[in-house]
């Protein structure tokens, strides 16, 4: 080996140690000089901090997640069956926990994701250095993430799309285009957009957003919403407190609808000719293509747009509804049982019981990445579960659909085994030595690098108490990490009828026309 | 303090030392996978003696020394068959985490600057380390993939290494002024 003779070989030396390459014999000698200079454990920290630092910023996504409910104020008191003492508390890491999304298979799964916000790595830090970053990132160096998507239904891209899946996480300037269906878009400054496809809208800044063709609902509820900017090819909608549709022609003409509030409408270009005029709540106007007036509209266009993700629309189509008469037991904060529905997140954990494993189910109550995984470390051979007693009282013969997504982590030794399971068993249960019900436990294979999806129904259940587990098992090797998010409980109705209609195109009053 | 606050205040002082206690682990365990295994185990460690925590003391370096328990238990537990767990001597890891007390502003400055110095990487430089460090592809396959030859790769690892020490410590001079 030869000795590194200056610092410039020394730094070589430590670089190819980080990217271990450096021989038993080069780190030998680099024990000695960690222990007796300072020089060289000065150098040698500031590498391993700075490996530490591109481990957190090298990620395709430099976010943070939040919940909206921030975890500093919980709302919910810890039942004294999970102490939070026995969860341990993780910090977590992105690439054991991906951005949520969910793939098609799970639809309705919007339903459940919280509000997240979204905030960007490089406006930590120094007012100096986050402005540096901002003005470095026109280059397209550093991604700014402004928007995210928070629901999709049927929603079919158009080639050049943004992905368009719920956690999807949008730059400034990308675009979503959709053949058909609807996408929530949450920016981060709190506004919201219902996309309505066709329909191609471009994520230009968290304030503003530009809608080149099809039609979108913006609600801006929040404070720091209002002053939203919905920009069209000839006008300009800006936001003073509001709800309001806005609706591209294929001619180019632009229509907007105020549901709730007011906006302000113009033209697009400042200093252009187009004058400015406020529109309040149930009116309607239209900007012609040519830029020449902005006509008040006396039909009724409100009804006419996509206010929200049609939850109802979709509960219908999939002859799904939320009976009322599904309760939960065990827990009565819990956050979604008033509308009989059930889901596993991280907020849920706590109303959820604990089962197996040394290793428990881990629960993020620490981190600043709140996100909507549930995390399982599971350590052979052993089970992490955890469970929910429910209830059906009604003579209702219910049938019961679970859908879990689940992504495995991280296996030790590589070749470790394991799967994620989602169980229902009948009764109040709290010891699981029996056989859950037909059909069985799905059993979704460890390591499986993509996001999973996978459901389980149960046809015709009577009244009754029921308790629902899910969890993990280690089946060989040293430990595996998985995560579930999204277990989601659903009874439909019981009789098949038609589908609801799920025809929006209708006619919007055109002033093309 | 009641558990909720308790809670709270643990949610608080543990955000706004993570990045930092990542890196003290880090400059002792030498593997980012390794460095976040312990530094959950050490949020957990932290959290349970939490009432013990004395607020008129800084929480940081209250937690440092979690975190040095915990890596040393890491290194226990990990066996000799580890990667770079235990490759330094006992000896030398005390030495670091000595040092890095002393030397904690200057990291803390090191690791803003980087922020912003990531930004001024080529874009094909940023996806190298995009690979390198999130993706963990194995660097043999990475530069299969890319058809260079392994040793070309270090030496690019090495290159942006050294440009992004570059350019902090010409940022660090910057900023004195």
């Amino acid at each position: 080996m030869a000795t590194p003779r200056n610092d410039h070989e020394l730094f070589r030396l430590v670089s190819r140690y980080c990217d271990d390459q450096a021989t038993p014999e080069e780190i030998r000698w680099l024990d000695e000089q960690i222990v007796s200079s300072s020089l060289v454990r000065r150098m040698f920290l500031e590498c391993m901090t700075t490996e530490a630092d591109l481990g957190r910023l090298s990620a395709p996504d430099q976010v943070h997640v939040e919940s909206s409910e921030p975890v500093a104020e919980p709302d919910r008191s810890v039942p004294a069956a999970v102490p939070w003492g026995t969860l341990v508390a993780r910090a977590i890491d992105w690439r054991r926990h991906p951005l949520p999304f969910i793939s098609t298979v799970s639809m309705l799964t919007f339903m459940f994701v919280s509000v997240l916000l979204i905030w960007i790595w490089a406006q930590r830090g120094s007012e100096k250095i986050s402005s540096s970053i901002q003005a470095q990132a026109g280059g397209n160096r550093l991604p700014i993430f402004v928007a995210k998507v928070t629901g999709s239904h049927q929603a079919t891209e158009s080639p050049g799309s943004a992905p368009v899946f719920v956690g999807a996480h949008l730059r400034q300037g990308q675009t979503i285009r959709l053949k058909d269906g609807l996408a929530e878009v949450r920016f981060h400054n709190g506004a919201q957009v219902v996309l309505e496809g066709p329909v191609e809208f471009q994520v230009q800044t968290d304030q503003q957003g530009r809608l080149s063709i099809g039609r979108l609902v913006a609600r801006c509820e929040t404070d720091t919403a209002k002053g939203f900017v919905i920009e069209t090819p000839n006008a300009r909608v800006e936001d003073l407190g509001t709800e309001f549709g806005v609706a591209v022609r294929p001619g180019g003409s632009t229509v907007v609808a105020v549901l709730q509030g007011l906006v302000r409408v113009g033209g697009n270009e400042p200093g252009g000719q187009l004058a400015d005029v406020t529109v309040s709540e149930g009116q309607a106007v239209a900007v012609r293509s040519d830029h020449g007036q902005v006509d008040r509209l006396a039909n009724d266009v409100e009804g006419q747009f996509v206010r929200s993700l049609p939850i109802d629309a979709i509960l219908n189509r999939q002859n799904l509804v939320l009976n009322p008469n599904f309760e939960f037991v065990g827990s009565s904060e819990f956050t979604n049982a008033a509308k009989g529905r059930l889901t596993l997140n991280d907020a849920d954990v706590p109303h959820w019981t604990q089962d197996g494993g040394a290793k428990p189910i881990v629960s993020n109550p620490t981190s600043i990445f709140k996100f909507s995984h549930t995390y399982f470390q599971i350590q052979t051979p052993s089970t992490a579960a955890l469970y929910q007693h429910v209830k059906i009282p009604t003579a209702t013969q219910a049938v019961l659909s679970m859908v879990a997504s689940h992504r495995s982590y991280l296996a030790v030794p590589d070749n470790s085994t394991g799967h994620v399971f989602l169980e229902l068993y009948a009764g109040a249960i709290t010891s699981f030595a029996g056989e859950p019900m037909t059909p069985t436990s799905v059993k979704a294979p460890a390591l499986s690098s993509s996001l999973q999806t996978f459901s389980n129904q149960y046809q015709q259940l009577p009244p009754g108490d029921y308790t629902i587990r899910v969890g993990g098992t280690c089946d060989g090797g040293k430990y595996f990490q998985a995560g579930i998010s999204q277990v989601q409980l659903m009874v439909p109705a019981n009789d098949a009828s038609d589908e609801a209609s799920t025809d929006h195109h209708d006619n919007l009053p055109s002033p093309d026309s | 303090m009641n558990k909720q606050a308790s809670q709270h205040d643990f949610t608080r002082e543990f955000d706004a030392c993570q990045d930092a206690l990542l890196r003290y682990v880090m400059s002792m365990v030498h593997d980012y996978d390794d460095a976040r295994d312990v530094l959950q185990e050490t949020a957990a460690a932290l959290w349970t003696k939490f009432e013990q925590y004395d607020p008129a003391s800084p929480f940081g370096a209250w937690a440092r020394r979690f975190a040095f328990l915990e890596v040393q238990k890491h290194r226990e537990r990990s066996g000799r068959k580890s990667r770079k767990l235990l490759l330094l001597s006992d000896e030398a890891i005390e030495a670091l985490a000595s040092e890095f007390e002393t030397h904690q502003e200057v990291l803390e400055q090191r690791s803003r600057l980087l922020e912003y110095c990531l930004t001024l990487l080529s874009s094909r430089d940023r996806e190298l380390l995009k690979h390198r460090y999130w993706d963990k592809t194995n660097l043999s396959e990475l530069a299969q993939q890319l058809g260079i030859a392994e040793r070309t790769l270090y030496q690019r690892l090495y290159r942006i290494r050294k440009q992004i020490k570059l350019c902090i410590e010409s940022s660090a001079a910057r900023e004195e002024f």
